[in-house]
């Protein structure tokens, strides 16, 4: 059946398209297409580095472990998140919103405090059990970044299904596992997919976790990226490197795409029919496992940290907090927290701009799922799987004349962080567009309705609230966004993840408090941005 | 002359078969037609034609005299009830019902005046300013025909607007419709798989069997006289018999019944040779069990008869069933208030049959 | 919404078309890492005195900038460059991205922080060193470890952190400063020993300081690769005033990095470019490098800071290492010591 009808859906798709993939073009393939060329045009062929990546042992062992760990790393927060997922989208309790938006909150942490929290937890775990600098350690912290990813995408999915199947199978003797195995699993599959392609992504091109838990013996390929363009200057090196890395993301979404395409367009139901008051010792217990289990995996880390925040001295306090007021110093760098939160809040707000403009053009685009649209859709992921070194190379490669060059390049910033954010609005807006009842836009029709009326009345006020969620996503990646700024900015206006950075750049417990205490901070912030947004919610499909 | 005419009208998806052929049907002003017909006859696609917002491929659909084809949706003129109701998430009930006025750019007066007028011929005024995830289904129902009858449609489309609700409230709601279109002198187009909605609802019902409308009539005349076997069939009217008719007699392994002398020569099948017999329940009654050889004279007097089987009889609430097996092996149900005399299950039982009422169809139906 | 996605794409393009270069009258631009700072008082007296604006242009740590500045030399970010340290003055060198320029005040630097190049200038140097709970190795009743070679002792199993030197500059620094003290060979034997002795590897200075150092954070490092200058860091940066220092220096693993600048060839303001120099070697600014950057100032007529005298340690004989030795050993030297140590 023609979605469009008389409306001419497929044109708008087209001109829709239009924006995301100049955007795309612009600040993603050409600069990637210059570094690469550049460190490949060297002996003039691209499969002679290549081969001599691949022929290498030590890297082949740093692919076969970035890989693994990526696999692992994957699957052990699809364990951990999938509990979750279950009981925050089936049992609706008092709480329950706080803790969803919570999950998010370690997504906006720099990796340094986060390591720095895990080494501390770590260290006390010792006694007990020792993960200091074990493979272990790695998915641990990864588990903790991405486990929200699962949380919310499968969730989202997950309250909108109707729970008659899963009570029709039980009535039919499945016990609640097959029913889930069987009946709810198979429907949450696109989900799952999505989740578990955006965790590897994550995970496989992770840096600084790995090596602040690893220890030796634990290099990635974005390590080896790192080094090849920071100290080597090795440009051929760090390109088939890229390309390698480029390869891997491009065969993941390829394979995510497979999975979507088998159970695309499903529409949801059109009420949260799985979400049912908990009542119980059953229920009570399925809720304090989930908590437990957060607890375990994102409550210990996110606590170590507070606790880090309030150290002074021998004892506890708030002085880190009260020093937030003002620069350490009357220097030129050392900004005042408080203006760097400023600055950390505009380009935030910028870069979610942007990136709502890019990804509701492209969700739009692809609502259909064309060809081109599902393209689209995959082209738009690729930034999350590549090397933010690479990507910021090519960004000043790029851009270093033009509007972006000098004070210019501070537009840079968020341009740089919504290339991040752009997939999690459309991942976030597809869903409630492909869910959007087409008898809706039909009611308005004959209530009289021309097809542009349709359009702003239905689709625009469903999208953009949905979109404000989308909003909410976009703004909790960026705001903690710091591999993108610290290459790209250039200008003395640190965001919070830089003066955290900078913070840590000195020794002495004042510094290392304030570090803390930022990132408390801006944990803060974001839980309480994405707590908001997660309140907006419009009828059935507001939220997902 | 109609309200909504529809005449030739072809449909189908994509480059598929046609999922209406040659569809005729007409809908006067103050009168609810009922659309009767199995899931996957074509209904819904029918209306979704007439709403305009599946294409024709070829035919006429004409309201109040205006040809519809080059009217775009909007403009028609026509409010569509959806089934499970369509309502907009994004607007509470007022913001619902208000749509359709807001579309036509009336001011706010004159869209609050329909808004509470349209609430209040519905009898949900008290809860103009609920969300509408906060309504029962039957509010929901209610809601989505305020909304259709706020923009003062000329015919109001339904498409099974009952079906998800229970019965007591889907009969109550299907006993108001009749009274809203009447007093709105529109007409109404009402969807359903459901004889009993169509009998409670419809001035006249339209039988619709594979794609296309077979028989518009009063419920009276549809049960009295249907236009072929399978509309017969699909209304339950009674039993169908293969026959072999020869000089005005219906023979099989049934039994034989001789014709009245209007149905031997205006029948479809009135040569000599198979057919099929339609036996309609209200034509049967049972009378006794048959007599010795000799009781032949006892069926004369009683007009035309055959024999039957009894299988069981129960009581089922005013009526008693009467379940029964015929000579061929065909099974058939009665109602009837009196069974005394009737024998044990396993015994013959003697129908007496008003010929009047048989219908004689083509074979191979 | 589609003519809104065209508007911002048209006022992209437009920006990126017809953005001129303002390079040639807007303030001079001093590209370096992101460690830097200065006192903003001592900024804004240069500014008043020579009318010249200074833009402060961070481009990462000292290897990605001076990478940075190599791969656009046609068209650079900055127009002057500090921060290139000796480990890769020699990669600087050969890429020809500066004019020479003998800067003011060259007569007060020590002949041994000269380069015996005019196309850089010495600014400041700092000393990488083996730092040590001095807390802890009190607790455990153990003596510090007294140099180098002891650091491989068993007695100090699973006690050191150090950085990755493919990924960190003082981690790159200390690995020197074992080739320089011990030979190549035996340096990496050495390595072979540490590893043995469970050494840490963290990929950064801030990974290895606030994620393993017992003294700063919940990690169980006493021995943690980091700056001479720490110590007095620990003083000033204390949760509350203190007149000791937690932590020591193991004078004998130290190794010297000099940072110097220089003006990049391709400035269309090569006078304001020199005054910019002249500036960075001036006595208020060298007075200002210990409290903002925490490294020594190269002019010996600048009097450190009272907590610098007090606790900061001045190796008499560090580790050196010539920059052509380095930048033709470098990247070996690391592929060894991923091989030794890493893999």
């Amino acid at each position: 059946m023609s979605r469009g009808g008389r409306t001419g859906g497929r044109g708008r798709g087209a001109a829709l398209a239009v924006g995301p993939l100049v955007f795309l073009a612009l600040f993603f393939a050409w600069p990637l297409t210059l570094v690469l060329s550049r460190g490949l045009g060297v002996d003039g062929a691209l499969l002679a580095p290549l081969r001599d990546v691949l022929t290498d042992p030590y890297l082949q062992q740093v692919a076969r472990f970035t890989l693994g760990q990526a696999l692992a790393s994957t699957l052990l927060t699809l364990l951990v998140g999938m509990p979750v997922a279950a009981v925050l989208s089936t049992l609706d309790f008092r709480g329950r919103r706080v803790i969803e938006a919570a999950t998010i909150v370690p997504f906006v942490l720099p990796t340094v405090v986060v390591g720095t929290a895990f080494v501390a937890l770590l260290g006390r775990l010792a006694p007990v059990v020792d993960l200091r600098q074990t493979t272990l350690a790695i998915l641990l912290a990864h588990v903790f970044f991405n486990v929200s990813v699962v949380v919310r995408t499968v969730g989202g999915l997950w309250r909108h299904l109707d729970a008659a199947p899963v009570l029709a199978a039980r009535t039919l003797g499945a016990t609640r596992l097959r029913a889930f195995l069987h009946v709810t699993l198979p429907r949450l599959r696109p989900a799952i997919g999505a989740a578990a392609a955006v965790v590897f992504l994550f995970t496989f091109t992770s840096f600084g976790v790995v090596l602040i838990l690893g220890g030796p013996g634990r290099s990635t390929l974005e390590v080896e990226i790192h080094r090849a363009t920071s100290q080597l200057l090795d440009l051929r090196t760090a390109a088939a490197l890229s390309v390698l890395q480029l390869l891997a993301v491009v065969a993941t979404l390829g394979v995510y795409d497979r999975t979507r395409r088998r159970h695309a367009a499903r529409p949801l139901a059109r009420a949260a029919l799985s979400l049912r008051p908990a009542a119980g010792p059953r229920d009570r217990m399925a809720i304090a496992g989930m908590l437990g289990l957060l607890m375990l995996v994102q409550g210990l880390p996110l606590l170590a940290l507070l606790e880090r925040s309030l150290r002074v001295g021998d004892g506890w306090g708030l002085a880190h907090f009260r020093s937030l007021g003002a620069p350490t110093r009357e220097a030129v760098m050392s900004v005042a927290p408080a203006v760097a939160v400023r600055n950390s809040l505009l380009f935030a707000l910028a870069a979610t701009l942007i990136a709502m403009v890019v990804g509701t053009s492209a969700a739009l685009a692809a609502v259909g799922g064309s060809r081109a649209g599902r393209l689209m859709d995959g082209a738009l992921m690729l930034p999350l799987g590549t090397s933010a070194v690479t990507l910021g190379l090519g960004l000043l490669l790029a851009f270093r004349t033009g509007a972006f060059a000098g004070r210019g390049a501070i537009l840079l910033v968020p341009l740089a962080q919504a290339l991040v954010a752009v997939p999690f609005v459309v991942r976030t807006m597809l869903p409630v567009l492909r869910g959007i009842d087409r008898r809706l836009r039909e009611a308005a029709a004959t209530l009289g309705a021309a097809p542009r009326r349709v359009w702003r009345e239905i689709d625009l006020p469903i999208v953009s609230r949905a979109g404000l969620v989308a909003a909410g996503f976009a703004f909790a990646v960026t705001v903690g966004e710091f591999g993108a700024t610290i290459f790209v900015a250039r200008a003395s206006n640190p965001t919070v993840p830089v003066a955290i950075h900078r913070a840590l750049g000195l020794p002495g417990a004042v510094n290392l408090g304030r570090a803390m205490a930022l990132s408390v901070l801006l944990a803060l912030i974001t839980g309480a941005t994405v707590l908001l947004i997660d309140r907006i919610r419009v009828g059935a499909v507001g939220r997902f | 002359m109609g309200l909504l005419e529809v005449a030739g009208l072809r449909a189908g998806y994509g480059d598929g078969p046609d999922v209406l052929s040659d569809v005729h049907l007409d809908v006067r002003s103050g009168e609810v037609v009922a659309l009767l017909g199995a899931s996957g006859s074509g209904k819904s696609t029918l209306l979704r034609c007439i709403a305009g917002l599946h294409p024709l491929r070829s035919g006429d659909v004409t309201l109040d005299g205006r040809d519809l084809r080059r009217v775009s949706v909007e403009q028609r003129g026509i409010g569509l009830v959806f089934q499970d109701h369509a309502l907009f998430p994004h607007h509470d009930v007022t913001g619902n019902v208000a749509f359709g006025p807001r579309m036509q750019g009336l001011d706010r007066a004159e869209t609050a005046a329909r808004v509470a007028r349209a609430l209040a011929d519905v009898g949900l005024g008290h809860l103009a300013h609920r969300a509408i995830d906060e309504l029962s289904g039957g509010e929901q129902q209610r809601v989505a025909l305020a909304r259709a009858l706020a923009t003062r449609p000329r015919l109001l489309l339904l498409d099974e607007p009952y079906g998800s609700l229970d019965r007591p409230l889907r009969e109550r709601l299907v006993d108001e419709l009749p009274g809203l279109v009447r007093g709105e002198d529109i007409g109404a187009l009402l969807v359903t798989h459901d004889q009993q909605e169509a009998l409670r609802a419809a001035d006249r019902v339209a039988v619709m069997v594979a794609g296309t409308v077979r028989q518009l009539d009063t419920p009276e005349r549809l049960w009295a006289d249907p236009v072929d076997a399978e509309v017969a069939a699909f209304l339950g009217v009674g039993v169908l018999l293969d026959a072999e008719m020869h000089g005005g007699v219906a023979s099989g392994a049934f039994g034989a019944l001789t014709l009245p002398p209007p149905l031997r020569t205006s029948s479809a099948a009135g040569g000599d040779g198979p057919a099929r017999l339609l036996l309609p329940r209200r034509a049967l009654r049972a009378i006794a069990a048959p007599g010795g050889p000799d009781a032949a004279g006892d069926r004369a007097a009683a007009g035309a008869t055959l024999t039957a089987t009894l299988v069981e009889v129960r009581f089922a609430g005013e009526r008693h069933r009467i379940d029964l097996v015929l000579g061929d092996g065909t099974r058939l149900t009665l109602l009837s208030d009196d069974v005394s005399g009737l024998p044990s299950p396993g015994a013959a039982v003697t129908l007496a049959v008003d010929v009047d009422a048989l219908r004689v169809f083509p074979p191979g139906q | 919404m589609r003519s809104r996605t065209l508007a911002a794409l048209l006022v992209t393009t437009v920006l990126i078309a017809g953005c001129g270069d303002d390079a040639a009258d807007g303030p001079v631009r001093l590209i370096t890492h992101d460690s830097f700072d200065v006192s903003i008082e001592v900024l804004e007296a240069f500014t008043a005195e020579t009318g010249i604006e200074v833009e402060i242009v961070p481009l990462g740590d000292a290897g990605s900038a001076l990478n940075r500045v190599i791969l656009t030399a046609d068209d650079p970010e900055g127009d002057v460059l500090f921060g290139v340290d000796s480990t890769f003055l020699t990669r600087a060198l050969d890429a020809d991205l500066f004019l020479p320029y003998r800067a003011a005040g060259l007569d007060q630097v020590d002949a041994s922080l000269l380069p015996g190049d005019d196309r850089v200038t010495p600014i400041s140097f700092g000393d990488v060193c083996v730092n040590y709970d001095i807390a802890w190795f009190a607790d455990a009743g153990l003596a510090v470890p007294a140099d180098l070679a002891a650091l491989a002792d068993p007695a100090y199993a699973g006690l050191l952190a150090v950085q990755n030197p493919a990924t960190s500059s003082p981690g790159l620094a200390f690995l020197l400063g074992t080739i320089e003290r011990l030979g190549e060979d035996e340096a990496f034997a050495f390595w072979e020993r540490l590893r043995a002795n469970d050494v840490l590897v963290s990929d950064g200075w801030s990974e290895a300081y606030y994620g393993a150092f017992t003294h700063a954070s919940d990690g169980d490092r006493p021995l943690v690769v980091s700056y001479a200058s720490s110590p007095p860091a620990e003083v000033l940066f204390a949760a509350e005033p203190t007149d000791t220092a937690p932590t020591g220096v193991i004078v004998d693993t130290c190794f010297r990095q000099i940072e110097y600048a220089g003006i990049l060839a391709s400035t269309p303001r090569a006078d304001d470019a020199r005054r910019l120099v002249d500036f960075l070697l001036s006595p208020a600014f060298q007075a200002d490098v210990p409290l903002t950057m925490f490294v020594f100032p190269v002019r010996s007529d600048v009097a450190l800071p009272d907590v610098f005298v007090a606790h900061a340690v001045l190796p008499e004989r560090p580790l050196v290492m010539d920059p052509v030795r380095i930048d033709a050993g470098r990247e070996g030297w690391i592929a060894r010591f991923t091989d030794t140590v890493l893999r």
